[in-house]
């Protein structure tokens, strides 16, 4: 190999070193060569190669003439004359002499002008373009033109040549203008232009005129069109030509063919187009969605449909972008959709189209989820598993969620189970499986798996685990062991210090215990946990602010939640919080004074809050804060009407009946509470607090009837369980008043009082309790203070007016009243709807009808038809026509009877003690039910009933009497017929007191003083034996008294009548008053004229002595005690007066007095009948009852007693009021003997000497003493008639009878009230003869 | 044409006219619902009558819904603000209205705490609500 290597690179430097050498003999030959290649080319007549060949000749031997000659004629006859004339030019240079140059200038003979010209034409035909061409250069002449008649056919053969086209075609074109009727020229010049694609259309423009019926050469420029067509690169702007071209020629399957593939490429290229137009227009979409702009592409892809609705790309597009919008539904339509409109799609897009599937199912899952519609939830989270079992193992923990929670937990188990197969110990599906074992309470097994969990990853089941612990603690809690909650809760924040709900639940806890500082502590630590690091947290944030009602605060601290992670009970709590917002807004509108923006914004909570029961609660108390219950109410009907109500809603509804009076329901619905069991502890304590409301408010109704037993039935069980609540004392304190046992109620009262209660109600129950026991003074200042606290309660001023009332203060008390209903009516007029006017046709205000017309209207009920009927028919139960008052309170204070008092009467002086109290008029009518009667009226007086009462009771009024009083006795002496006429007149009553007047003429008849007997026991006849005529003893006289009356003291002042002869002044002050509750006492100080004779009321005249004696009068005091208990009572009387009188002894008495009464008898029908049993006692000093100077005619023994057994029976009648009365006893008295003129020693010592001097004579010394022993009794009785309003007439009979001693009393009257007061049914208006007008 | 147009106008007119009057004296005779039916009826016909408003809140206020008679009473003044009657009507609603809700706050408020104090300007808006 070396070997050869070294031989070739000698061989190549031998070659190096003799090359110079050779050149000159290798140029000589390859010269040589060629010319040999030349001349065997033109023989072989091909001028072209062979002018290559002299060409290349040339080049190596620029002066080689044979070269130059050849070349010379072979350029020329190729036409190329320019290089003929270069070549001629270098020949000439060369060889001047050349044959070449004296063969051009001869030309060619005709023969040889024929033969080329045959040739030519020759090798024209047969396509040899470029030899015809050569073929036809000895043709030519010296410019090389062709002979103008063969001018066409030679340019027509030149531009078959390649270089020779152009030349020909401006040679043709030149021929063709210069010769326009030459249509062969024309022709030629037209199929020339049809060889270049540049002039072909050109030339088929000429060749289609060329072609027409009349051209010469028509067939020929026909075929020579056909040809050009057929050459033509045709376009769809070509297709005319074609269309012409068949249409006139006929149909020629080539060109058909050309035509048809020139549309269907045109279709084609138009369909190219297209694609690539929409792959461009398309490519900013799919770029836009490849770049994440997926608002971009959206809105690319959205403008592209709005044109094309079905365009697939876009549709495609469109559907990825909603994909990657995670907007599955539309996504999975839009895919599907793009594969429909073309198929050819489906293989790229059906990933896409099972992703959008898929999570659309479960998209729409949580949809289902988060509106709480956990079985469907459940339904579409399974179809999503279904599609992908082994897909995202959170879904199929979502589908167990979902099943549990629609109460399917087995098949939630299954499907766990069936998860962790697949992937076991998964951590969503290992957690779901625990809540499940937390919900089903398998607390066991939730052990285990927590154990096996903290062995496998501690902090796994974290959540879980604390949701344990809650369960625990909630678990605790409802069985009321709040330690043992409190410890779970403990463990549950230590194993998840994160979680916020157990932040929320022990704060709730804390609370709950009262530990609000704790609660506050933990709910902080949560409050400045970093926003939004814990979806939970702020929720948790917003249950803890609305756990404190704290509604705004709780909005603002949900809006922090980003709309996709706002649940269910997110959203349910906002709802919440707003709805409550808005209650509390309208409330404040409402306080601020604007009712309609309040009614507006509660119509905006109303809205919210939809018609389902889930609000009803939060409007019905929006209702109710706006003072519209009855709305309230409804809300909560409408609620239950749809949903069972929950126990909470129950009671919230039972309180609202209860405050709306419908008792019935509010039975039915807190015992269907009650029966249920299904109310939490607190609940039943709320529920309870209403039923005691409820019992307390049957207890005071039943109170009201009089039912006290039914009453206290009530309210026994309610004071065992709650004695401590003030409310319930309140009430019993109520009841012992209307029991009259008034010192326990005042005790309770005391007791309420005691810590200044801020109840109203506690304050009138004492204030009633302390009236009604008669403590006035406890009353005024309770009342005082409870006026000062609560100055617009017209309770404490009604309160007032009645201790005024019990003060005698009448006045007072009206005004008082009149002062509570004013309030009353202010309240009236804000808790009854405003009259409002109506508007008439005119466009004027109408007022409505009056109110008791209008509510006559409303009682009607059913409403009238047809026409009036002259006589109302049967019509069954029927509306009272007017108010029915069958109660009527009446308040007797007055201590003093007004009838004449006297010993055999003693019940008569002894009235029911002094308290508030019904008189039952007719009790029959209270129970007798009234047709159609509405709810029955209060039993307890109303304002208006009690100030009427006082107003008429304040009003003046006048009475005119007659009174006979006549007495059995000695003529002259002890007998009397007293006729007196009083005419009174009392004013009005002001706070000031009351005055009366009162005009008595009296006429006094006893006789004739006639008989020895009478006249020696009379005067000091017995001085002179008697003798003396008969002395007539009558008298009248005018007495006058003025009165004055202010609450409990009366004083009055006055004379005895003038004209008599003696007159004396008279007067009294008296006050009465209780003590307590059955107490009463009365005072009295008065000078009063002793009526019982002629002498001791008039005086008398001695004839003798010219003096008068007599005119007693009765001074001193008197006390007065009673003590009622109702069906029965006692009194006792004491008294002492000193006696005197003009000429009289002076003398002095000593009464007392007592007795008991039994009232056996009380009906409204039949009357009260009262029986007794009295002992009255008295003494005077001194036996003053005779008649002679210095007695004075008065019955004054030493000692009398009586006892007696009185019996009353008083009643009415209609409009007749009658007092019948009797009294039966044994009385006895003891009287001293008298002298016959006591205290005039002078006398009795003259009478003494004269009988000693006359012993015969029947002159007495004086009066023996006697004792007297026997049955008395009495008969009485009074009538009077109300005849309206104002009069009264009336009459008085009675007689009185003992031994010695009888009287008989005859009255009439008539007693006129200017204030239309007409006397109370039973109370009898019989003017009193001794005391004056006010007594 | 004119005085066929006038004829018709006063015809309606005074038709209207006794339909005011019967509703009135419906309501007056004590037929409230009766009353009530007319006056929506024609409210029905024509929501924008002031008049019927007006009598339809004084219906409604006599069946004690002082709330729906406030909000007739709104709108009726609205559309004739200039009315006196209908002023007055409002004015004496609001004014009872103020009273009564006056008093069940400081019923309600017993149990409140003490010293809580009121707000001088309403709360303001609340945030939309999330669920409509």
């Amino acid at each position: 190999m070396e070997a050869l290597k070294r031989g070739l690179i000698a061989a190549a430097v031998a070659v190096g070193a003799v090359l110079p050498l050779a050149v000159d003999a290798l140029d000589a030959a390859a010269l040589q060569q060629l010319v040999r290649q030349a001349q065997f080319w033109e023989t072989r007549n091909r001028p072209d190669l062979a002018r290559e060949a002299w060409t290349r000749v040339i080049e190596a031997d620029p002066d080689n003439v044979q070269a130059l000659e050849r070349l010379i004629e072979l350029e020329a006859r190729h036409g190329s004359a320019q290089k003929a004339a270069e070549y001629e030019a270098r020949l000439r240079r060369l060889a001047p002499d050349s044959p070449v140059f004296q063969r051009r200038a001869q030309g060619l003979g005709a023969a040889d002008r024929e033969t080329a010209l045959a040739q030519a034409r020759s090798l024209a035909r047969s396509g040899r373009s470029a030899e015809a061409i050569a073929a036809w250069r000895p043709l030519l002449d010296a410019q090389g033109e062709p002979p103008a008649a063969l001018a066409v056919e030679y340019y027509e053969t030149l531009a078959g040549t390649e270089d020779g086209w152009a030349r020909a075609r401006d040679a043709l074109a030149r021929l063709s203008t210069a010769r326009p009727e030459d249509r062969q020229a024309a022709l030629a010049y037209a199929r020339v232009l049809s060889y270049r694609a540049a002039t072909r259309r050109e030339a088929i423009r000429r060749l289609e005129a060329l072609g027409d019926a009349s051209s010469p050469v028509r067939a020929e420029a026909r075929r020579a069109l056909r040809q050009a067509l057929l050459w033509l690169d045709a376009g769809l702007q070509d297709r005319a030509l074609y269309e012409r071209y068949l249409r006139s020629v006929g149909d020629d399957a080539e060109l058909r063919a050309k035509l048809d593939g020139l549309q269907a490429a045109a279709r084609a290229r138009e369909r190219a187009a297209a694609d690539a137009r929409r792959a461009e227009a398309l490519r900013a979409g799919y770029e836009a969605l490849d770049a994440d702009a997926l608002d971009a592409a959206e809105l690319f892809f959205s403008n592209r449909l709005n044109t094309s609705p079905n365009e697939a790309d876009s549709l495609a597009g469109l559907g990825l972008v909603r994909l990657r919008q995670q907007r599955f539904a539309e996504a999975e339509n839009l895919l599907g959709r793009a594969i429909a409109a073309r198929p050819s799609l489906r293989a790229s897009l059906t990933e896409a189209l099972d992703t959008s599937r898929y999570w659309r199912r479960v998209s729409e899952a949580r949809a289902a989820q988060q509106a709480g519609q956990w079985r469907e939830a459940a339904r579409r989270f399974a179809a999503a598993v279904e599609l992908r079992p082994d897909g995202d193992a959170d879904v199929r923990a979502a589908t167990t969620r979902a099943l549990r929670k629609a109460g399917d937990a087995q098949q939630a188990e299954r499907i766990l189970r069936e998860g962790l197969r697949r992937k076991p110990g998964d951590p969503a599906l290992v957690g779901e499986y625990a809540e499940l074992l937390l919900a089903q309470q398998r607390e066991a097994e939730l052990d285990a798996l927590l154990a096996e969990a903290d062995r496998r990853d501690p902090s796994m089941l974290r959540e879980v685990r604390a949701a344990l612990l809650r369960t625990r603690a909630a678990r605790a809690r409802d069985a009321g062991d709040r330690t043992a909650a409190e410890r779970w809760l403990q463990q549950a924040l230590a194993a998840d210090p994160q979680s916020p709900w157990v932040r929320l639940e022990l704060a709730r806890l804390y609370r709950d215990m009262g530990r609000s500082v704790e609660a506050d502590s933990l709910l902080q630590a949560l409050s400045e946990m970093p926003v939004g690091e814990s979806d939970d947290a702020v929720l948790v944030q917003a249950y803890a602010l609305a756990d404190a009602q704290r509604w705004y605060e709780t909005l603002i601290v949900l809006e922090r939640l980003p709309p996709s992670k706002r649940s269910v009970d997110a959203a349910d709590l906002q709802k919440r919080a707003w709805i409550q917002y808005q209650l509390q807004r309208a409330e404040q509108a409402a306080a601020l004074g604007e009712p309609g923006r309040a009614v507006e914004i509660l119509n905006a909570a109303i809205a919210a809050a939809g018609r389902g029961p889930d609000h009803a609660s939060a409007i019905a108390k929006g209702w109710q804060a706006l003072g519209d219950p009855a709305r309230a109410v409804a809300a909560l009907r409408r609620a239950f009407a749809q949903r069972p109500p929950t126990p909470g809603q129950s009671i919230q509804y039972a309180a609202l009946l209860l405050e709306l009076n419908q008792d019935a329901e509010f039975e039915a619905v807190t015992t269907s509470l009650i029966q249920s069991g299904k109310t939490s502890s607190a609940e039943r304590r709320e529920l309870e607090d209403l039923i005691v409301g409820y019992r307390i408010k049957l207890a005071d109704r039943l109170r009201e009837q009089g039912d006290i037993a039914a009453a206290y039935t009530q309210l026994r069980e309610v004071v065992q369980r709650y004695p401590e609540q003030p409310r319930v004392q309140s009430a019993l304190a109520r009841l012992f008043t209307a029991a009259g046992d008034v010192d326990q109620a005042l005790a309770i009262g005391r007791a309420l009082l005691r810590d200044q209660s801020e109840d109203p109600r506690a304050w009138a129950d004492a204030i009633d309790a302390a009236l009604a026991a008669n403590d006035r003074e406890t009353a005024q200042a309770w009342i005082e203070q409870a006026r000062r606290r609560y100055p617009e309660d017209p309770a404490f001023l009604r309160a007032a007016a009645r201790l005024a009332e019990q003060q005698g203060q009448r006045a007072r008390s009206l005004r008082l009243l009149r002062e509570a209903a004013a309030l009353e009516d202010r309240a009236r007029a804000e808790s009854a709807a405003p009259e409002l006017m109506l508007i008439a046709a005119d466009g004027s205000a109408r007022n409505g009808l009056p109110q008791p017309v209008f509510d006559l209207l409303q009682e009607g009920g059913a409403e009238s038809v047809g026409p009036l009927l002259p006589r109302a028919g049967d019509a069954g139960p029927s509306a009272a026509p007017m108010p029915l008052r069958v109660q009527r309170y009446r308040l007797d204070g007055a201590l003093g009877a007004r009838a004449t008092e006297t010993p055999a009467r003693p019940a008569a002086s002894i009235r029911r003690p002094l308290q508030l109290r019904l008189d039952h008029g007719d009790p029959d009518a209270a129970a007798r039910p009234w047709p159609g009667r509405r709810a029955p009226r209060s039993i307890a007086p109303t304002l208006d009933e009690t100030m009427q009462r006082l107003e008429t009771s304040l009003g003046p009024w006048g009475a005119a009497s007659f009174a006979s009083r006549s007495r059995r006795g000695e003529s002259g002496l002890s007998r009397l017929l007293a006729i007196e006429t009083p005419f009174d007149l009392a004013s009005q009553e002001w706070e000031l007191g009351r005055l009366g007047l009162r005009v008595k003429p009296v006429v006094l008849d006893a006789g004739t003083v006639s008989g020895l007997r009478n006249k020696l026991r009379f005067g000091t006849l017995a001085l002179i034996n008697g003798e003396s005529g008969d002395l007539d003893q009558s008298a009248d006289g005018i007495a006058l008294s003025l009165g004055w009356r202010i609450g409990e003291f009366a004083a009055d002042i006055g004379t005895t009548p003038l004209g008599f002869d003696v007159e004396s002044l008279v007067g009294g002050l008296r006050w009465q008053t209780r003590i307590g509750q059955a107490a009463q006492l009365a005072f009295e100080f008065a000078s009063r004229p002793v009526t019982d004779s002629f002498l001791s009321y008039a005086g008398a005249y001695d004839p003798l002595t010219g003096k008068t004696w007599g005119g007693v009068v009765r001074s001193g005091g008197r006390l007065d005690y009673a003590y009622d208990l109702d069906r029965y009572g006692l009194y006792l009387n004491g008294a002492y007066y000193a006696l005197g009188g003009r000429n009289v002894e002076e003398n002095s008495v000593l009464e007392l007095g007592g007795g008991l009464f039994f009232r056996l008898l009380r009906e409204a029908r039949h009357g009260n009948l009262t029986v007794g049993v009295n002992v009255t006692n008295f003494g005077y000093d001194k036996n003053l009852r005779h008649f002679t100077f210095g007695h004075g005619g008065y019955f004054s023994p030493q000692f009398f007693t009586t006892v007696a057994l009185p019996l009353t029976w008083t009643g009415h009648r209609g409009r007749l009021d009658y007092r019948l009365e009797a009294a039966f006893g044994l009385q006895s008295f003891r009287e001293d003997g008298a002298p016959l003129f006591p205290g005039r020693a002078s006398l009795q010592q003259e009478l003494e000497e004269i009988v000693e001097f006359e012993p015969i004579n029947e002159i007495p010394l004086g009066y023996a003493a006697q004792k007297n022993s026997g049955l008395a009794y009495k008969f009485g009785g009074a009538l009077q008639y109300r005849v309206n309003a104002q009069l009264s007439v009336g009459g008085l009979l009675s007689l009185d009878n003992a031994r010695d001693y009888e009287e008989s009393i005859a009255q009439v009257y008539l007693r006129y009230d200017f204030a239309g007061r007409s006397a109370e049914p039973g109370v009898l208006l019989l003017p009193e003869l001794t005391r004056g007008t006010l007594p | 044409m004119i005085r066929v147009m006038l004829a018709l106008a006063l015809l309606a007119l005074a038709a209207s006219g006794r339909a005011d009057d019967q509703t009135t004296a419906l309501l007056e005779a004590g037929y409230p619902d009766t009353a009530l039916a007319e006056l929506e009826a024609r409210l029905g016909a024509n929501p924008y009558d002031p008049v019927a408003l007006n009598n339809l809140a004084v219906a409604r206020a006599r069946g004690d819904e002082v709330f729906a008679a406030l909000e007739l009473l709104d709108r009726a003044a609205r559309l004739a603000p200039e009315h006196p009657v209908i002023a007055e009507n409002r004015n004496r609603l609001r004014t009872w209205l103020m009273r009564r809700i006056e008093r069940a706050d400081a019923h309600g408020s017993d149990d409140a705490v003490a010293g809580a104090s009121r707000p001088p300007a309403l709360l303001p808006e609340p945030p939309p609500l999330w669920v409509p």
